[in-house]
């Protein structure tokens, strides 16, 4: 998260449930949290936009979207936008996987009915509802990325072979920066133009780019200034976000765009 | 972008934590990281790197206040409210002791200041 929108929020999924704790604002232990919020059905997953400015909330029936309140420098319990219910909204036999939300309230689901879908809703903030756009075939998307850019408009995801998509609009582009392969966490950085995508492997290796930095990494968060990175020989490390340096990262870091235009289905 | 190598003795940018320990969230703006130990509770760290970016950053906003509270609660070396950005200090002087306010506080910056620069002697050139 980048400052002023730090605010070390971590929601954790129990059943029905869902407890958020702003760090910054209280330190609230598990198993207590410091707000709760309850879903109609069993929460799949949860996502902050890059601002922190929204939380979407998918749960197995429908997603909702809740705003982030502060009250000076605290935050207080978010107050509910608006939601929807997939059967009400035409797609009755669909399976929900990971959601997404953007700094506009636009809320991206990827999911599954017959194929791979990207859906895409418009967020109509004077009513709270929501607008459903026509999906996107996203066979081979295997889930969102995370973005440390709080301005981004971009929406990311990578798919089985570690590329990654930007599918904000209904298209798909295709960026020339990927990871080696699909890993289970991953985190984008736009650092003036140049994207690095980093992206930790289930052995321990953590990737920047195609460029292995480090092979026994157990956990990684990115800050504006540094990759904090804790290591499986009890050390947390910094490593300074440089711009260039390495002729590696000049190399990979040409974000040359391919446009591919999927059919709606 | 370097890895630093395994030396938390001398390297700011490493420090040695409880083994299994986790990251949770970092807050660049409280220079604080949350981290979860293997039994399930969290712990709070303050690690030298992510203070003293976030010293520099407040310098760079010229909250000398907050960038001296924060020198003083974490025992940061105080030369660098002047070495990170000498020409900025010399031109407001009258801005840092106005911040400062009080007697007592001005003191123990005058007390700590040294002629050598803070990052040739005390802070390494680690670029946090």
């Amino acid at each position: 998260m980048a400052a002023p929108c730090d605010h070390g929020a971590v929601a954790v999924i129990d059943g029905t449930t869902l407890k958020l704790t702003p760090f910054r604002t209280a330190n609230v232990p598990p198993p207590m949290a410091l707000f709760e919020m309850a879903a109609p059905s069993s929460i799949l997953d949860v996502a902050f936009s890059p601002a922190n400015t929204y939380m979407g909330l998918l749960h197995t029936e429908g997603f909702s979207l809740y705003e982030w309140k502060l009250n000076g420098k605290r935050s207080i319990k978010p107050v509910l936008v608006g939601s929807l219910e997939f059967a009400k909204a035409g797609n009755v036999r669909v399976t929900p996987l990971q959601i997404f939300v953007s700094e506009t309230g636009n809320v991206y689901c990827l999911c599954h009915s017959q194929s791979t879908l990207l859906q895409r809703y418009v967020l109509d903030s004077t009513v709270g509802d929501f607008t459903t756009e026509d999906g996107i075939y996203a066979g081979s998307l295997s889930g969102f990325a995370g973005i440390t850019q709080a301005s981004t408009r971009a929406v990311l995801a990578f798919d089985s072979l570690g590329k990654l998509h930007n599918v904000a609009h209904q298209e798909d582009e295709i960026f020339s920066v990927r990871l080696p392969s699909q890993l289970p966490w991953t985190q984008v950085v736009d650092l003036a133009g140049h994207i690095i995508a980093f992206g930790l492997s289930r052995n321990g290796h953590l990737y920047a780019n195609s460029r292995l930095l480090l092979k026994n990494c157990t956990s990684f968060l990115i800050t504006t200034a540094h990759v904090v990175v804790t290591t499986s020989n009890h050390l947390v490390k910094f490593i300074h976000l440089t711009d260039t340096d390495s002729k590696d990262i000049i190399a990979t870091n040409r974000s040359v765009r391919i446009k591919n235009t999927d059919y709606p289905m | 972008m370097e890895v630093p190598p395994d030396d938390p003795e001398t390297d700011e940018r490493c420090r040695s934590i409880e083994r299994g320990a986790r990251l949770v969230t970092a807050m660049p703006t409280n220079m604080s990281l949350v981290l979860q130990m293997p039994r399930g509770n969290l712990e709070t760290i303050y690690p030298r790197a992510m203070v003293l970016a976030g010293v520099r950053h407040l310098i760079e906003q010229q909250d000398y206040a907050a960038a001296f509270a924060c020198c003083r609660t974490q025992r940061v070396d105080m030369n660098i409210l002047f070495d990170h950005k000498p020409e900025q200090f010399l031109e407001n002087t009258g801005l840092f002791i106005e911040q400062l306010a009080d007697i007592t506080y001005i003191d123990l910056f005058l007390s700590s200041l040294r002629y050598e620069s803070a990052y040739t002697s005390r802070l390494p050139d680690t670029k946090c």
